[in-house]
């Protein structure tokens, strides 16, 4: 196969994940405990008037539909990045607990400052900005020890993803002593209510944050990073033959994935393994080569997150299963998978 | 095509090891130098010293005339094509992909219609066209010497860096590896490389630098720094020379 045509592939693919991702949209929006046809749907999403059914679809269904994909893509594309530039196919933000660092930082927000409150199974921040900054702020610590265990003391891909998941569990401890000694009621259930991921809690204002931050920041670094991260596949000498520094990108690229996932993870709680699944999904789909990896790992991820958001509002309705546990229940057997394997990234030596 | 190249008491320590303790050297264009000399005498520390991935404290590197630390990054790149030993992972990527990459100081944003010609090219030159989506992972050592040669010359460098291009191969990609270099000896470019087979080294190099405990021991043309002596001393082994066939073997005593 001459490569115009495998580009031809590649470039296929991720046409076809798009025109997938812009049928779901009204799919996911008329399934649920409202019933509506797919046509009135169409009618509300387009003209969008009084009527209930457009509430529903565009307060609460839309809602939900363009956070999975934000969120999905963010957390995909900060898997797939921070795997190439540390060369550990076990990598991510979950598997390197910046999700649970980032969600210590949430529930320090909300016990400490008291900036949210739990009414009628929804969580109000009172002050979005503050929260995600200390959800950054967590997971930059997590970063640090991330890379100092990586680089300094020479952990490999699978010692580094162990020790990282025995750090998430030393965050969950501070977090339910924070419970513990807070001891207050509303506030205590808030953050319990809020550690399970779930989509629908995030608010307009929040998933504008959210989007905004991602298209303008997030995205685009990854994206113009691709071919950089190849390079450092092939490793760190290379990279600095042909003139970049991987320390750099290192550096970058993990931050940017703790901004991504704190920024993720502050609205609407961990959604543990997308990160890991949807770019291991997307090399099968088309290679290893960044160039077409990251938009695709990235559109698997809205895809992957929006499914699942859709079977856990749908499988026992009314009630509504949060997406974190959904996607935990898929992702966990992978990483199992990905261990026994043994953290190998094509390695020769 | 080709640049001169000049090392000057170039020191390199870790902590207290002396990887390189003044080594200088000089190299014009269209010539081969082959850096020998055992495990552990500095010929893989001097090779990244000269590509500018390690960067000398004390001593200089210069590229026709100019101090290597003082050209930009981008044009340094754009110079030097290195063929490494090993490659650290493969992530599933294809051949193409990886040769692609040494078309990055070219690259701004994304590969242009050029950037994949000149790689889909460098391909060919080493005749490993076939091998183009092929993962990197699928390769045998031989194929992968080739790719890891195509990629380097997908920069369409100045110069060539190998680290040890034989060492993984079996003697006919050995012999193709060699006669490759010649025709890009021929075409005026630079060429370093180490390399323990002292008879290709021999039989192929314009120049060659024997290192010992990262100091040089001597330097010149292959028949004056490859003598029975010189390669006692080194490496403490004896060795006869049939010199009308230009091959070294080894003495009866081992």
């Amino acid at each position: 196969m001459s490569i115009k045509r495998s580009n031809y592939k590649k470039l296929l693919t991720l046409v076809c994940l798009t025109i997938i991702i812009f049928f779901l949209i009204p799919l996911s929006a008329t399934l649920g405990w409202y019933k509506a046809s797919l046509l009135d749907i169409l009618r509300v999403l387009f003209i969008p008037d009084n009527s209930p059914l457009s509430t529903v679809v565009w307060d609460l269904r839309l809602r939900r539909i363009l956070a999975a994909l934000v969120i999905g893509a963010v957390l995909a594309g900060s898997g797939t990045a921070i795997q190439a530039s540390l060369r550990n196919p076990l990598a991510s933000p979950f598997t390197f607990g910046l999700s649970f660092a980032a969600s210590l930082g949430v529930a320090a927000a909300l016990l400490f400052f008291q900036e949210g409150s739990i009414q009628r199974f929804q969580i109000y921040f009172y002050n979005p900005f503050v929260v995600s900054i200390f959800a950054f702020l967590f997971s930059l610590i997590q970063v640090i020890v991330i890379l100092s265990l990586a680089y300094k003391v020479g952990l490999g891909a699978r010692a580094l993803v162990l020790s990282a998941i025995a750090i998430s569990f030393v965050y969950q401890a501070i977090l339910y002593l924070l419970q513990y000694l807070v001891l207050n009621e509303i506030l205590t259930s808030t953050v319990i209510f809020w550690t399970f991921g779930d989509l629908g809690r995030i608010s307009w204002g929040e998933l504008y944050l959210v989007a905004a931050m991602s298209l303008a920041i997030v995205i685009p670094y990854f994206i113009y990073r691709s071919m950089d991260y190849d390079l450092i596949l092939g490793g760190d000498e290379l990279a600095k033959s042909a003139g970049i520094s991987p320390e750099r990108i290192r550096l970058e690229t993990t931050i940017i994935a703790a901004l991504g996932t704190a920024l993720a993870t502050s609205f609407v709680g961990v959604i543990g393994f997308i990160c890991l699944v949807a770019p291991h999904a997307a090399r099968l789909l088309v290679g290893g080569g960044h160039r077409y990896l990251m938009p695709t790992s990235m559109l698997m991820g809205s895809i992957i997150l929006l499914v699942a958001d859709v079977i856990g509002r749908t499988a026992i309705a009314p009630t509504i299963i949060p997406v974190g546990i959904m996607t935990s229940m898929v992702g966990a057997p992978l990483l199992i998978y990905l261990l026994i394997k043994g953290g190998k990234y094509g390695h020769r030596d | 095509m080709g640049i001169e190249i000049k090392v000057k008491d170039v020191k390199i320590y870790y902590k207290s090891i002396k990887a390189l303790d003044g080594v200088s050297l000089e190299v014009n264009s269209g010539e081969i130098l082959s850096i020998v000399g055992p495990n552990g005498a500095g010929k893989s520390t001097l090779l990244k010293v000269i590509s500018g991935v390690l960067k000398p404290k004390i001593g200089a590197v210069y590229f026709d005339g100019r101090l290597l630390r003082e050209i930009p990054q981008k044009e340094v790149a754009m110079k030097t094509g290195l063929v490494p030993q090993r490659i650290s992972s493969t992530g599933t990527l294809t051949v193409f992909d990886f040769v692609l990459t040494g078309r990055r100081p070219y690259i701004n944003f994304m590969p242009t219609k050029i950037d994949e010609e000149k790689a889909y090219e460098a391909l060919k030159k080493v005749n490993a066209a076939h091998l183009v989506n092929r993962t990197l992972e699928e390769l045998s050592g031989g194929e992968l010497q080739r790719v890891l040669i195509a990629r380097a010359l997908a920069v369409e460098p100045e110069v060539m860096l190998l680290d040890e291009p034989t060492s993984n191969l079996d003697l006919k990609y050995q012999q193709e590896t060699l006669n490759l270099l010649k025709v890009l000896r021929s075409k005026g470019l630079t060429i370093i490389m180490t390399i323990h087979d002292l008879t290709q080294a021999y039989r192929i190099s314009d120049k060659i630098l024997m290192l010992k405990n990262g100091r040089v021991f001597a330097t010149g043309k292959p028949e004056e720094v490859l003598t029975p002596q010189n390669i006692l001393t080194v490496y403490g082994i004896s060795t006869i020379i049939l010199k009308e066939h230009k091959i070294i073997t080894l003495a009866e005593n081992i």
